[in-house]
């Protein structure tokens, strides 16, 4: 993992390590070529957004409940900030109002469809969730 | 309903399933997610104190747990997990082909049933980490190739792994496919091909995309938001590509290669020829015109020396030899072009010249349009009502393409930054409520006290440009008249750079006050942008517009004594188009040489004093950092726009000076970017960047329409030079045509005119926009009330699935007290409906 970890596409990327798990076949981080390949096309232009909006919800999924509960979000927010930190009701009033805004059957979790449902309202998800080879 | 005798068979089959620890993986997910899931019953034993009401059994028992339990908002599951996996929502979210078919979505063409029916199915389940499949191939019917085919094209939206895909396709492959026949097979031939010829097209033209390893290299580094602005740039090259080969071709070509009568002046028929009936052909007043206007030209004392500054002079205003060229409208003659070796084909010149530009603006429109309502679309579809702000920057805020560890680290503190300012706006809103009287009326005085000072600038502004052209045409006709001297020459050049020097001195002042005074103003970060946006743009375009009023003014209309006095007192230039065309063009270069200069002479040499000079302290800093501001650069690319839409009438190569100049532009901005900048702390996104951008372009398009048309439609032409000298106005020539064409077109298109038309026509555009309003709330009303629904059934589910929950664990209690017969049921695995059927028995 170490070594895909270098590469300039993933090195400067927050969630790295997440993306090497999620693609990686053995589970443990590394990534046959095959796997490589699986992520560069789900991270490329032509992917359909459903494809991307699935595996962009297993990226942020930490614990890998099929949901995004509070602590999913509080550790995406974390790292997507570092180093620069909230203080703790700062992070509770940020996954607060991300739960107002996308929680529709108000379970204090987003399941997959929700999620869906906020990416496809989400115009910089689409041109940002891109890598160019 | 409410008995224990529904709930029984699912409890053994979840006792079942956990003595069968070894059992058969053909079962579904079902089974998987039961057994990886055992994680223990420790997770929904944390409710022991509940067990003793429990043991009364019953709902009406429940009691005040019953409500206290009722509507859980806290993370802690009270319900197993495992149950949550049998619900329906659940298993359709891991079957029949992947996600997304929830909604049944037939394929696009097809005339037979929905193949979720018929197709092979395909179970992944992600329970703990296991991911195995499971593939049902269905060989009931026999799939023809026009099936297997579109489901193989659908194979790539599957959110698996590529080996899955792999299997998939070749499943599919060698399932037994009926062949097509005949049209069908035809069809699909050419689909096949259809789509094959696209993608491959598709990629042969990224290879060869314009730029591609400098906008690379400006992602990698700054992120998306700067890219769309070179992209930008990129696209507005093609437009005036585009523009650049129709005008070509149409105007340009024919005037090379076709040839048209000379013009005779004949002195001596100059009163009779007002009687003259060829309209087109012979026109000896303003052929004599013409002649002199020529000779006056081709005959200015050539001044000697400084002969390359002559060269160079003459190059950037457009005066000398290029002022008879085809640079300019004043070449273009009025003739009908023919063949040389074949006299019959003709070329009406003047209406081709008329009817090419009408055309051009028309294009450049409907282009602008479909990319600004496909950035609309994504802006209106975001925010219909609510737009998700807080998400939408979580999820979607940071760049994949970032390759620079400088630049993610900067990104991050962007991204904190913004999320910091929306609580703070938050904040800031609420208090805002509380705000007191006092305190409201206070910040209202001083918003109108700004603005009204924003105004007073703006007309400052104006008059002073206004002033300016007028004072330097007049002292240019006096100078020109003597021009003698040395420091004539110098007065001469002063005058003719003094509009076109103050409009840039503003253009750098004014935008620095209108900073400077929008602070004051207490608006919300988003709201600044906007405004000192609109300010700036309104700065910019005015000032061209009193450039082209004051030109406007000084070309009077001459009264007219005789139509054949082409030589009069009146002190205006003899070609007053050509004139407005050398004044565009002029305008055009400038504004390429001060952004050359600004970039190469004034920002490097600060950022060389501030970084390498003065490294490391305060004021070198503040020198050195220069940000690459997107909207004033944005502003700039506009600006260089809409000289060249105002001047393509009166120029017809000015697209083509322009798409030079948009090279070199991009290359100097780019070297601005990367050289000379730091990093940008703003965030900018893409998406809304990119409507703002042609918006901004539409906008200036519109500005441009009106003096363009009205000039065609109501000035009256030159006599000495252009196609359509002569005549009353430029747009009679149309009309002329119009009145030389059948009677039924005739009568379609003065029709078209009419009140008659407009009236119902307008009538019938408001009742259309009114209908679509109408639809358009009563969605939304609709959404909001399915918003409240659904989170009722949200509430609703929770509650059921506790209560099932404790339902079970006090039936697991009794029934562990009495060790019954078991009967194993065997349990049907009918992927799917099994479940259903047991909830419901």
């Amino acid at each position: 993992m170490d070594k895909l970890l270098s590469l300039p596409e993933l090195r400067a990327n927050p969630f790295g390590e997440r993306m090497c798990l999620i693609f990686s076949s053995t589970k443990d981080g590394d990534c046959t070529f095959e796997d490589f390949l699986d992520m560069m096309s789900v991270f490329s232009e032509a992917a359909p957004k459903s494809v991307k909006a699935e595996y962009a919800f297993r990226i942020f999924d930490f614990d890998g409940d099929d949901y995004l509960g509070r602590s999913d979000l509080e550790e995406t927010i974390t790292k997507l900030v570092s180093p620069q930190r909230f203080s703790s009701e700062d992070m509770k009033a940020l996954v607060n109002r991300v739960l107002e805004e996308a929680d529709l059957d108000d379970d204090g979790m987003l399941a997959f469809a929700e999620f869906e449902h906020v990416i496809s309202k989400s115009p910089d998800f689409a041109n940002s969730f891109r890598i160019r080879l | 309903m409410g008995s224990m005798s529904e709930l029984r068979p699912l409890l053994r089959e979840m006792k079942a399933h956990r003595e069968d620890m070894s059992g058969d993986r053909n079962s579904g997910c079902r089974t998987s997610a039961a057994m990886s899931g055992s994680g223990g019953r420790g997770g929904s034993g944390g409710r022991g104190q509940k067990a003793g009401s429990a043991r009364r059994g019953g709902w009406e028992d429940a009691g005040v747990e019953f409500y206290r339990e009722a509507y859980p908002t806290s993370v802690d599951n009270i319900y197993d997990t495992r149950i949550t996996t049998l619900l329906p929502s659940k298993r359709h979210n891991v079957n029949s082909l992947g996600r997304g078919t929830v909604r049944r979505r037939a394929s696009q063409r097809s005339r037979r049933q929905p193949p979720t029916t018929t197709a092979t199915l395909v179970h992944t389940s992600r329970r703990g980490s296991d991911t195995y499949l499971e593939v049902l191939p269905d060989l009931t019917q026999g799939v023809d190739e026009e099936e297997t085919w579109e489901k193989l094209q659908q194979i790539r939206a599957h959110a698996v792994p590529i080996e899955e895909k792999r299997k998939l396709k070749q499943q599919l492959q060698s399932a037994p496919t009926l062949r097509t026949r005949g049209l069908a097979a035809f069809k699909l031939s050419r689909r096949k091909f259809f789509s094959q010829t696209k993608s491959r097209l598709r990629e042969m033209i990224s290879k060869i995309e314009l730029w591609h390893w400098s906008l690379r290299y400006v992602e990698g580094n700054f992120g998306t938001g700067l890219v769309a602005f070179f992209t930008f740039i990129k696209w507005l090259l093609y437009l005036n590509l585009f523009t650049c080969v129709l005008l070509g071709v149409f105007i340009l070509v024919p005037q090379i290669f076709l040839v048209h009568s000379k013009d005779s002046c004949i002195v001596d028929s100059w009163p009779n020829s007002v009687y003259d009936n060829e309209t087109f052909l012979y026109e000896n007043d303003t052929n004599c015109c013409t002649k002199y206007y020529n000779e006056i030209q081709s005959n200015s004392p050539k001044r000697d020396n400084y002969y390359l500054i002559q060269l160079v002079q003459d190059g950037v205003q457009g005066t000398g030899p290029l002022e008879l060229s085809y640079l300019f409208y004043g070449y273009y003659p009025r003739h009908i072009l023919v063949l040389e070796v074949a006299p019959e084909w003709k070329y009406n010149l003047p209406l081709a010249y008329l009817l090419v530009l009408v055309v051009t603006l028309i294009l450049s429109l409907v282009l602008m349009v479909r990319a600004a309502a496909r950035g609309l679309r994504e802006s209106l579809r975001s925010s219909e009502g609510q737009f998700y702000q807080y998400c939408n920057l979580i999820f979607g805020g940071w760049d994949y393409c970032i390759e620079n560890n400088k630049a993610a680290s900067i990104k991050k503190k962007a991204i904190y930054n913004e999320l910091c300012n929306h609580l703070e706006t938050e904040r800031y809103n609420e208090e805002k409520e509380q705000r007191t009287k006092k305190e409201r009326c206070r910040l209202y005085m001083v918003r109108l006290l700004v603005n009204m000072v924003v105004l007073a600038l703006l007309s400052v502004s104006f008059v002073a440009i206004y002033k300016s052209t007028i004072f330097a045409f007049d002292h240019l006709k006096d100078a020109k008249d003597s021009k003698e001297s040395e420091q004539d020459k110098l007065m001469i050049l002063l005058f003719e750079y003094l509009p076109s020097g103050v409009i840039v001195t503003l253009n750098i002042i004014i935008p620095y006050l209108l900073r400077a005074l929008v602070k004051l103003e207490h608006y919300t970060p988003n709201s600044i942008l906007v405004l000192t946006l609109i300010r700036t743009v309104f700065l910019r375009l005015a000032s061209l517009v009193i450039l082209l009023i004051s030109i406007y003014q000084s070309i009077p209309a001459c009264p007219d004594s005789k139509p054949s006095e082409c030589i009069d007192e009146c002190t205006r230039p003899w070609c007053w188009e050509t004139y407005v065309g050398q004044q565009l063009y002029k305008l055009t270069i400038l504004d390429l040489i001060i952004m050359f200069l600004t970039t190469f002479l004034v920002n490097f040499p600060l950022k060389c004093i501030g970084h390498k000079l003065m490294r490391g302290s305060q004021i070198g800093a503040a020198i050195g950092d220069i940000e690459f501001a997107i909207p004033k650069h944005v502003l700039d690319i506009v600006y260089g726009q809409t000289l060249c839409w105002l001047g393509m009438f009166y120029s017809p190569l000015l697209p083509a000076v322009t798409c030079i100049k948009l090279v070199l532009v991009f290359y100097i901005k780019y070297f601005d970017c990367k050289v000379n900048s730091s990093q940008s702390s703003q965030l900018y996104r893409t998406s809304r960047s990119n409507a703002l951008f042609i918006s901004i372009l539409l906008v200036s398009f519109i500005v441009t329409i009106i003096p363009v048309g009205y000039s065609i439609a109501e000035i009256k032409p030159s006599l000495a030079c252009g196609p359509f000298r002569g005549l009353d106005t430029i747009w009679s020539e149309m009309l002329a045509v119009i009145e030389e064409s059948p009677d039924w077109l005739k009568a379609v298109l003065l029709f078209l005119g009419t009140a008659g038309f407009a009236v119902p026509a307008i009538i019938f555009l408001i009742l259309a926009g009114y209908y679509y309003y109408a639809v358009a709330a009563a969605n939304k009303h609709m959404v909001s009330l399915l918003k409240n629904q659904l989170v009722l059934e949200g509430h609703d589910k929770q509650f059921l699935l506790s209560r099932l929950n404790h339902m079970i664990k006090m039936s697991a209690e009794e029934g562990g007290e009495n060790t019954s017969a078991r009967s194993s049921r065997p349990v049907e695995d009918e992927t799917g409906h099994s479940n259903d059927q047991t909830l419901e028995a």
